[in-house]
C-alpha cells in the first residue's frame, strides 16, 4: 500500500449512507456522499412513523439531513451514479456520472415559482405514484440539497423544444437547458456501498390484485398515513371515502423460492403492526387484521409492541395467509378467504382496503454497482459477507452496510453504517484530518444592551398548521415585549428555512431567537447551529414546543390549541429575552478506551479502536476471552466457533495497543466523558484506571429454564448450549424434541431473545446431518428465522425436521419420555416419544449489570438490558456521554449483529477519541463562593457527582479560617439544575435556567389566566 | 391447409355431439382439416385414472397418442380434460426414459410403439397461436352481439410449468378468441374458478361438486350474461346437466345456456343451427334462442 | 381433536411410498402459510377437506388416518393450490399419489369402480347410448363415433392393455366381506 488517501466514497444516500458519512466526516475524513436520486433520505424519508416507538420518521431523519448539508467535510453528489471503481485499498479512483439537473445548484433558491408554471404532471415517486408532481420538482420539502431538478424524460422543452416556462419565470436565472451529464473522477482511500433495497413489485403476483384500486402496497400505505402524503394523513379509498376495515397480507415477495425470493425481509411483520397501530390512532373506529405465517417481532421492544398491538389495541393477528385477493368486478370490492385457526373451515371477509406487505429486494442498480465494484453477491442478490466481518465485502477496501447486505430495519442499519465507517476509516487512520476543512463560524457579535428578539412559528407541514392558527400566533408574537420581528415557516428545519433564519438575524439585527415548533430533543441543536452561523451565541435560542405540547395533543380543539400556543410562545419569549451568551470550556481529556467484557463484541470493539491507534484496556471477568461464544460450537454458516474465535483472540492478545485484563471486574467508577476514573479488581490486579470512553460489552448468559417444560426433573432435558457441546462430542439420541420460547415471551421475560429460532434450526440441521434417521421435532410459537436465516429454516425442512406449532395458552406437557403437544396447525393432539429434549431458553442479563449500570449512570430497561440513547438512531450510545454499548448487553442478537454493533460502538467512541480537546456544555451550574455555606446538600442530589466540597482557606480582614466551599466540575456537570434547586442560600446558579428566567416564564404564564 | 387428427374423447361424441360437428365444420372453414383418429378410446380421464393407476393411465393415453403418431399428425382435442391427460402423458413419455420403456413394453403387446413424434393441441390454444385472431375475425360473417361468461376451466392453462400458456390468474387468449366473434367477455367474480367436476369429484361427491358449480353460476348471473362459453365438454356437462340437478336438489334456477367455443364460432360463421346442436342441451333458455335468431337475422 | 396420536404410530414406509411420485417429496417444504386451503374452491364447500392438513399427514406418515379419510376423494385437481404455493409443493400430484396408494390398499369408492369398469367394458368412461346416437344423427354425424365404439379391434387393444396392467383386478367390485 503505497498511497493512502484521507477520503471515503459512500454510495447511497439513505439512512445508512447518511450515518456512515456523518461518522466518517466527524472523525477527520473527507466524504463524498453519492446518491442517484435528487435528494438524500432514501426509504426512511418515505416512512410515516417508525416502530417500535412510533417516532415520526422525518423528524428523526431531518436533523441528520441537515447535519449532512452543513458538514464541511461532506461533499454531496446527488443525482449521480458510480460508473467505475479502479485501484487498491487506500487509493481508489471512483468515476462518478453527475446527471444533468438543468438547474443551477448555486442559483436556485427553491422559491417554487417554476413549479407553479410547469404544465407537465407525472406520477410522484415519493408518494408512490398516488399523486402527481411536475416535471420540475423537489422530491419532498426537507430535501437535501434543497434545489429543484428537471426530469428530462418528461420535460416538454427537453423532449420537444416546447414550453420553457420555468426559465421564463425564474428570477435567479437558475434554469439551464444546456446542462450536460458530467463524469468526474474522485480519489478516495476506501469505499462504502449502501444502496439499500427496492420494494418487491407486487404486480408479479397477479393473484394479489395490486391492479385493484383498493389494494395497495405497504409503502403506498405509509405515504397515505403521512401528513405530508397525498391525502394529508387520511387513508383514502378510490371513491374518496375512508376505510373502516383494513387487512394486511404478510410475506408478499418474501419467503418464496418459487419467485426467487428465498429470504425473509425482516421488517414487514413489524411495519404492518405499526401501520395498523398508527391507522387506528387516526381513526378510532378502524378495524385492522394482519394475516401472517409467523409473526417476526424479534428485535428490542418488538415482542412487547406486538403483544400491545394484539391485546390492548385489538389488532387481529390471524395465522393464515390468503393465497390471493378476491375482487367483485361489478363493485370492485375486495375480500379475503382464509383458514380459520380453530379448524372450522374457510372464512371469507370483506375489507375496504388490503395492504400488501411487500418485501425488501436488492435493486437492479445495487446489482450493477456490485458488478462495477467487482464485489461478490450471494444467491439472493445481496452482498456476500462473513459472519465475523459483516461489513467487509469480497474486495478489500470496499465495505457494505444496510439493506444492501441483507434485509434489516433502521436501528440495525444505523449500527451497521457506523460499523462500516469504522472499518473504512481504520484503513486510513494515518490520513485523518488531511483533506478536511474545519467548520468556520463568523465571529460572535456583540449583542449590545437592547434586547431584539425574533420569533419564527413553524407549521410543520400540517402537523401544527392544521390545528393551530399559525398566522394568528405570528401576529400575537409581534405584540410581545422585545419582539421586533415574527414570521411563519412551513418547515423551519428545512435547509432553506434555516438559512432564512440566519438571514433574519442579520437583517433585523436580532440578538435572541425563538422558534415555535417541535421538540428540542431532536431540533434544538439544529437551530443553535444556525444561530452560530449567523454570528450569535447558540444559547440565545429558545425552542417553544407547540407540537408535542400542543397541536398533537389537542387535535380536536383548534381554538383552545391556538390559545395555548400563544401562551407557550409568550412564556418562551419572556425567557428568551433574558437568555445570556454562554460558552463552552475546553478540557483536556484522556483518549484511551475501556472495554468491559471480552466476548465477541468486546474484542471486536477493542480491536477496531486499537487499529485507529488508540490504547484500549479490555476487561474480562472470566479466565479466558470469548464470552458466550465459548459455549456454542457452530455458527449458522457451518463453521465452528473456534475457527472464528481463535484468530480473533490471537489478534487481540497480540495487539500492542490493547491491554487484556482477565479475571477482573470494574468495582468503582466516576467521572465524565473524557475523564473517567475507575478501579479494577481481580485475581491478579487491584489498581486504578483512567479512560476517556467506555464500551459496555458485558453480554448475557443463557437462562436456566427451571420450572419450564420439566427442566431439571429429568436428566435428558438440556438447553441449547448444552446441546452445542454434545453435538461436538456426538449425540446418539434417536428422537430429539426441541421446544422454543422456553422461559421467554411470557410475563416474567416478555421479550423475544431473537437468536433462539436460528440457533435451534441450525442445531436441528446438525442433528439430522449427523444421523439422517434421527427424528427431530421442533415445537414452536413463531419461527423467527428472519432475514437470510430463513434459508436455514428451509434447509431444516428439506432435511425432514418436523415443525409443530403450539400456542401460549396450550403449552406442551413434558413427561419423562414423552411430550404431549396440541398442534395448532393440525388441530390435533400428538404425543411424541423423545430420548433427548432441548429447550431453547432466552438470553438473560447477568446480575452484575445492576452494579455496572449505576456506576456509569446508565439505565437498564425492564428486562435488565442496558438502555440506549435512542432505539432507532442512536442504538450503540447511552444517554450518558462517552459510554457505548456493544453486543448482547444492549439486547439479544446473533454473532454478526454483535460484530457490526461493536464496530459501530468503536466508531462512535472514536469520534470522541479523535478530537484534540473536549468541550463542556455551556449551561453548567456555578457556585458563588460568597454565598456558599459548605452544607454539601448539592452533593447529595447531583446524579453525576459534579459538585465537590473543597477545603479552602478564607482570608478576611479580621480572621483567617478554613472552610468547605462547593465547586462544580464543569466537565461533569450536565446542567440539570438539581443542585441549584436544593441550595438553601441560592449560591448556585443553573446557567440558562436562572431564577429570573424561570420566574419570568411563570409570570408570563400568569398573564394568561 | 393444416391437418390434425381429431381426438374426440367421451363426452363430446357421446353426449354433446354438436361440439364435434361444429368443430369439424368451423375448423375446415379456417383451413384446418381434421382426420378421424380411428380407434381412439377414453383419454383416459385424468382426474380418475391418473390417480387410480399411473401405468394404466399412461399406457392408455400413450396408445391414443401412438394412433396419431402412426398417422403422422398432431392431435387436436376440444376438451381440457383430454388435453391435460394427453399432453401430460406425451411429455412424460418423452422425458422419462424408464417410464417410456415400461409403457412401450405393454404397447408392444398390442402392436404399437410410442415414438414421441407428435404434439397434442387444444382447439383454443391452437386457434390462438396457429390460426390467429385476425383470421377468425375475417371468417366471422355474423358478429355475435352477446355478453358471455367465459370459463377457461382448469386443465387448459394449469399446471403452468407444463402448459406454458402464460398467466393462470388472468389469461387473455381465450377472451380474445371470443371477442373475435363479436361477443363481449364479461368479467365476473372468481372467473378462473374450477367447475367442480374434475378429479373424480363429480362422480364421488355429486352434491358438493354441484355446490361448487352453483357458486360459479351465481357469480356469472350477478355479472349479467347471455350464456356460458367453455372449451371442455366435462365442464360443459357440469354446467348443463348440473343446472338441472341443482334445480332438483337445491331448488335454484340460473337458466344460463351453455355453449362450447366451437359452437359459438359456428354461430358466428353462419353455420346451420341443427348442426351446432345447442338445442340439444338440457338447459334451454327461450330468450337466448330468440336473441340468437335475431342476431343471425333469421338465418337458421 | 379428541384422540391423541402417538408419533411412533407414524408409518415412514408410507411416507417413502408417497415420495415415489416425482415432486411429492417437496411436501417437506410446506411452512403452513395455509394459502392452498385458503384458496381451495372445494375447501370453501367442505371444511373437512383440507389439502394442507392431508399433505402434512402424508409427511408425518399418518397412513391409516389419511387413507381412510373420505375427504381425500374431494379434490377436483384444479391445480390452483399448486400454482400459488410459494414453496413449490406439488399439492395435486401428491394428492393423486395418495389416492393411488389408497386404491392399492383396496380403498376405492364404488362410483369410481363403476366408471373404471365402464372403460374396461366399453373403452369410454362415458359410453354412447341410444339417445346420444339420435343426437349425433340430428347434427349430421354418423351415429357411432370413429372411436373404440366403432372399431372392435381397438377396444380389444384397450382391454388387453388393462389386463396387462392389472387394472381390471384393481378396480373389480369388492367381496362383501372384505
Amino acid at each position: 500500500m503505497s498511497k493512502l488517501v484521507g477520503a471515503v466514497a459512500v454510495a447511497g444516500g439513505g439512512i445508512a449512507g447518511i450515518q456512515s458519512a456523518i461518522d466518517l466526516a466527524s472523525s477527520g475524513l473527507k466524504v463524498y456522499l453519492i446518491e442517484s436520486s435528487t435528494t438524500i433520505g432514501g426509504k426512511m424519508a418515505q416512512l410515516d412513523k417508525t416502530f417500535p416507538t412510533l417516532d415520526c420518521s422525518m423528524c428523526t431523519l431531518s436533523p441528520k439531513l441537515a447535519e449532512v448539508a452543513r458538514h464541511p467535510n461532506i461533499e454531496l453528489m446527488t443525482y449521480s451514479e458510480i460508473t467505475g471503481i479502479k485501484g487498491d485499498p487506500g487509493d481508489f479512483t471512483v468515476t462518478v456520472k453527475k446527471k444533468a439537473t438543468y438547474v443551477d445548484y448555486d442559483k436556485c433558491t427553491a422559491c417554487e415559482l417554476c413549479v407553479s408554471k410547469c404544465p407537465v404532471k407525472v406520477p410522484d415517486e415519493y408518494n408512490e405514484g398516488q399523486n402527481k408532481r411536475k416535471a420540475i420538482y423537489l422530491a419532498f420539502p426537507q430535501a437535501v440539497p434543497r434545489v429543484f431538478t428537471i426530469d428530462a424524460d418528461n420535460c416538454l422543452y427537453l423532449t420537444k423544444g416546447k414550453c420553457g416556462n420555468c426559465q421564463k419565470v425564474c428570477e435567479n436565472d437558475a434554469i439551464n437547458y444546456e446542462d450536460k451529464d458530467e463524469e468526474v473522477d474522485i480519489n478516495v482511500g476506501s469505499v462504502i456501498i449502501n444502496t439499500g433495497f427496492e420494494p418487491y413489485d407486487a404486480s408479479n403476483l397477479e393473484q394479489y390484485r395490486i391492479d385493484n384500486p383498493n389494494v395497495v402496497t405497504s409503502l403506498e400505505f405509509e405515504r397515505q398515513l403521512s401528513s405530508s402524503g397525498p391525502f394529508e394523513g387520511h387513508v383514502t379509498l378510490d371513491d374518496g371515502s375512508h376505510p373502516k376495515n383494513i387487512a394486511w397480507i404478510q410475506c408478499i415477495g418474501s419467503r418464496s423460492p418459487e419467485i426467487g425470493r428465498n429470504t425473509c425481509s425482516s421488517v414487514c411483520c413489524m411495519y404492518a403492526t405499526k401501520e395498523a397501530m398508527v391507522a387506528m390512532e387516526h381513526d378510532l373506529d378502524l378495524k385492522t387484521t394482519i394475516f401472517n405465517i409467523d409473526v417476526r417481532a424479534f428485535g428490542k421492544g418488538f415482542e412487547e409492541f406486538y403483544q400491545k398491538a394484539k391485546n390492548e389495541k385489538g389488532i387481529r393477528f390471524i395465522n393464515s395467509r390468503p393465497s390471493g385477493v378476491e375482487v367483485d368486478p361489478v363493485t370492485d370490492n375486495v375480500s379475503l378467504k382464509y383458514e380459520a385457526e380453530d379448524g372450522s373451515g374457510i372464512k371469507r371477509e370483506d375489507f375496504d382496503m388490503v395492504v400488501l406487505s411487500i418485501g425488501l429486494t436488492p435493486s437492479e442498480s445495487s446489482k450493477n454497482l456490485a458488478q462495477i465494484a467487482n464485489v461478490e453477491m450471494d444467491d439472493n442478490g445481496f452482498i456476500k459477507t462473513k459472519i465475523e466481518s459483516p461489513m467487509e465485502t469480497s474486495k478489500p477496501g470496499i465495505f457494505v452496510c444496510g439493506a444492501m447486505q441483507a434485509p434489516k430495519d433502521i436501528p440495525d442499519t444505523v449500527a451497521d453504517a457506523s460499523g462500516a465507517a469504522s472499518k473504512a476509516s481504520s484503513l486510513l487512520s494515518s490520513e485523518r484530518g488531511t483533506l478536511v476543512t474545519e467548520k468556520e463560524y463568523p465571529p460572535e457579535k456583540d449583542i449590545g444592551t437592547q434586547i431584539r428578539t425574533g420569533v419564527v412559528v413553524c407549521r410543520c407541514g400540517i402537523n401544527i398548521g392544521n390545528i393551530v392558527d399559525v398566522p394568528d400566533v405570528v401576529e400575537y408574537a409581534k405584540t410581545l415585549p422585545h419582539v421586533v420581528f415574527a414570521k411563519e415557516e412551513v418547515y423551519a428545519c428545512s435547509t432553506d428555512s434555516l438559512e432564512g433564519i440566519a438571514n433574519l438575524v442579520e437583517e433585523h439585527n436580532l440578538n435572541h431567537m425563538v422558534v415555535a415548533s417541535c421538540t428540542p430533543r431532536t431540533h434544538e441543536p439544529l437551530f443553535r447551529e444556525t444561530l452560530m452561523e449567523a454570528g450569535l451565541n447558540p444559547y440565545l435560542f429558545e425552542l417553544a414546543n407547540i407540537r408535542e405540547h400542543c397541536s398533537w395533543v389537542h387535535q380536536n380543539n383548534k381554538e383552545e390549541a391556538t390559545r395555548k400556543a400563544k401562551d407557550i410562545v409568550r412564556m418562551s419569549v419572556s425567557r428568551a429575552n433574558l437568555l445570556q451568551p454562554l460558552y463552552q470550556e475546553k478540557i483536556e481529556f484522556n483518549n484511551e478506551a475501556l472495554v468491559v467484557g471480552g466476548g465477541i463484541a468486546g474484542m471486536t470493539a477493542a480491536l477496531d479502536i486499537a487499529q485507529k491507534d488508540f490504547k484500549v484496556t479490555l476487561l474480562e471477568k472470566e479466565s479466558e476471552l470469548g464470552g458466550m461464544m465459548l459455549k456454542f460450537t457452530q455458527l449458522q454458516d457451518g463453521r465452528t466457533t473456534k475457527e472464528v474465535l481463535k484468530p480473533l483472540i490471537q489478534k487481540v492478545e497480540s495487539n500492542p495497543n490493547i491491554t487484556v485484563v482477565k479475571e477482573a471486574e470494574l468495582t468503582e467508577q466516576e467521572g465524565s466523558m473524557g475523564n473517567f476514573k475507575g478501579h479494577i479488581k481481580g485475581a491478579n490486579i487491584d489498581e486504578d484506571i483512567e479512560f476517556g470512553v467506555a464500551i459496555i460489552a458485558t453480554g448475557t448468559k443463557e437462562f436456566e429454564p427451571e420450572g419450564y417444560f420439566s427442566y431439571g426433573e429429568y436428566p435428558n432435558i438440556i438447553t441449547q448450549s448444552q446441546l452445542e457441546q454434545k453435538l461436538d462430542e456426538g449425540v446418539d439420541a434417536k428422537n430429539v424434541v426441541i421446544i422454543q420460547c422456553a422461559g421467554g415471551r411470557n410475563d416474567d421475560r416478555p421479550y423475544c431473545s431473537r437468536a433462539c429460532c436460528t440457533v435451534a434450526v441450525k442445531n436441528a440441521i446438525r442433528l439430522k446431518e449427523s444421523d439422517p434417521d434421527r427424528n427431530v421435532t421442533i415445537l414452536y410459537r413463531d419461527i423467527r428465522t428472519f432475514g437470510v436465516w430463513e434459508e436455514l429454516y428451509t434447509k431444516a425442512r428439506e432435511l425432514d425436521v418436523i415443525f409443530m406449532r403450539y400456542t401460549e395458552d396450550k403449552e406442551p406437557e413434558v413427561s419423562e419420555k414423552t411430550v404431549r403437544v396440541y398442534d395448532h396447525l393440525m388441530n390435533m393432539d400428538f404425543e411424541i416419544n423423545y430420548d433427548l429434549m432441548v429447550l431453547s431458553a432466552p438470553m438473560v442479563t447477568p446480575e452484575t449489570n445492576e452494579l455496572l449500570a449505576p456506576m456509569f449512570k446508565v439505565a437498564l430497561d425492564s428486562n435488565g438490558f442496558f438502555l440506549e440513547a435512542h432505539i432507532k438512531l442512536r442504538p450503540v450510545e447511552c444517554a450518558t456521554d462517552g459510554v457505548f454499548l456493544a453486543g448482547t448487553s444492549q439486547a439479544p442478537k446473533l454473532v454478526d449483529e454483535s460484530v457490526s454493533q461493536a464496530s459501530a460502538a468503536a466508531s462512535r467512541a472514536c469520534t470522541i477519541l479523535s478530537r484534540d480537546f473536549l468541550e463542556t456544555i455551556g449551561n453548567v451550574s456555578v457556585v458563588d463562593p460568597d454565598l456558599c455555606i459548605g452544607c454539601g446538600r448539592c452533593t447529595t442530589v447531583c446524579p453525576y457527582k459534579a459538585p465537590e466540597l473543597k477545603e479552602i482557606t478564607v482570608e478576611t480582614e479580621e480572621i483567617v479560617y478554613t472552610t468547605k466551599k462547593c465547586e462544580i466540575n464543569p466537565a461533569i456537570c450536565k446542567g440539570c439544575g438539581c443542585c441549584a434547586a436544593e441550595c438553601p442560600t441560592g449560591a448556585i446558579t443553573a446557567r440558562h435556567f436562572t431564577t429570573p428566567q424561570i420566574m419570568a416564564v411563570i409570570k408570563a404564564y400568569g398573564e394568561g389566566i | 391447409m393444416s391437418k390434425l387428427s381429431f381426438f374426440l374423447g367421451c363426452i363430446a361424441p357421446n353426449r354433446y355431439p354438436g361440439i364435434e360437428a361444429a368443430t369439424i365444420d368451423t375448423l375446415s372453414r379456417l383451413g384446418v382439416e381434421l382426420e378421424d383418429l380411428k380407434g381412439a378410446s377414453c383419454c383416459p380421464a385424468p382426474g380418475v385414472f391418473r390417480s387410480f393407476d399411473k401405468i394404466t393411465w399412461l399406457a392408455l393415453a400413450s396408445r391414443n397418442v401412438t394412433l396419431s403418431e402412426e398417422m403422422g399428425l398432431d392431435i387436436l382435442t376440444v376438451c381440457n380434460g383430454c388435453f391435460g391427460s394427453l399432453v401430460d402423458a406425451n411429455n412424460l413419455m418423452k422425458e422419462d426414459s424408464k417410464l417410456r420403456e415400461e409403457v412401450n413394453k405393454i404397447l408392444a403387446e398390442i402392436g404399437h410403439e410410442f415414438k414421441g413424434t407428435i404434439k397434442v393441441r387444444h382447439i383454443i390454444e391452437f386457434l390462438s397461436q396457429e390460426v390467429g385472431v385476425q383470421k377468425i375475425k375475417e371468417a366471422v360473417t355474423i358478429p355475435m352481439d352477446l355478453n358471455i361468461a367465459l370459463h377457461y376451466g382448469c386443465h387448459l392453462v394449469k399446471p403452468s410449468n407444463e402448459r406454458h400458456l402464460g398467466s393462470t390468474e388472468n389469461p387473455r387468449f381465450f377472451d380474445e378468441l371470443v371477442e373475435a366473434t363479436g361477443a363481449t367477455s364479461v368479467d365476473y367474480e372468481d372467473k378462473m374458478a374450477c367447475c367442480g367436476a374434475g378429479g373424480g369429484a363429480r362422480t364421488a361427491v355429486l352434491d358438493t361438486s354441484l355446490q361448487m358449480v352453483s357458486n360459479k353460476l351465481e357469480n356469472m348471473k350477478a355479472a349479467g350474461v347471455d350464456c356460458i362459453i367453455d372449451a371442455c365438454p366435462f365442464c360443459h356437462l357440469q354446467f348443463d346437466v348440473g343446472q338441472t340437478e341443482i334445480k332438483k336438489k337445491f331448488d335454484k334456477s340460473y337458466d344460463i345456456p351453455v355453449v362450447h367455443y366451437s359452437q359459438l364460432l359456428g354461430l358466428a360463421m353462419g353455420l346451420p343451427l341443427e348442426e351446432l346442436g345447442i338445442d340439444q342441451n338440457l338447459i334451454v333458455n327461450e330468450e337466448f334462442n330468440k336473441k340468437i335468431e335475431k342476431i343471425r337475422g333469421g338465418v337458421k | 381433536m379428541s384422540d391423541i396420536i402417538n408419533t411412533s404410530d407414524f408409518d415412514p414406509e408410507f411416507r417413502k411410498e408417497v415420495f415415489e411420485e416425482p415432486g411429492a417429496e417437496k411436501i417437506v417444504l410446506c411452512f403452513n402459510c395455509t394459502g392452498c386451503t385458503s384458496g381451495c374452491p372445494m375447501a370453501d364447500q367442505e371444511p373437512e377437506y383440507n389439502i394442507r392438513k392431508f399433505l402434512r399427514m402424508a409427511n408425518l406418515g399418518m397412513k391409516e388416518q389419511l387413507l381412510n379419510s373420505p375427504y381425500i376423494w374431494y379434490c377436483t385437481t384444479c391445480y390452483k393450490c399448486q400454482e400459488r404455493c410459494p414453496q413449490g409443493v406439488k399439492n395435486v400430484d401428491t394428492m393423486l399419489k395418495i389416492r393411488t396408494i389408497a386404491i392399492k390398499n383396496g380403498i376405492m369408492l364404488d362410483n369410481h369402480r363403476k366408471v373404471s369398469q365402464l372403460v374396461i367394458k366399453f373403452g369410454h368412461a362415458v359410453p354412447i347410448n341410444d339417445d346420444a346416437k339420435e343426437k349425433r344423427k340430428a347434427v349430421g354425424l354418423p351415429d357411432t363415433p370413429p372411436t373404440v365404439h366403432k372399431y372392435e379391434d381397438a377396444l380389444g387393444e384397450v382391454q388387453k392393455v388393462i389386463k396387462i396392467a392389472g387394472f381390471d383386478t384393481l378396480v373389480a367390485d369388492q367381496e362383501a366381506d372384505s
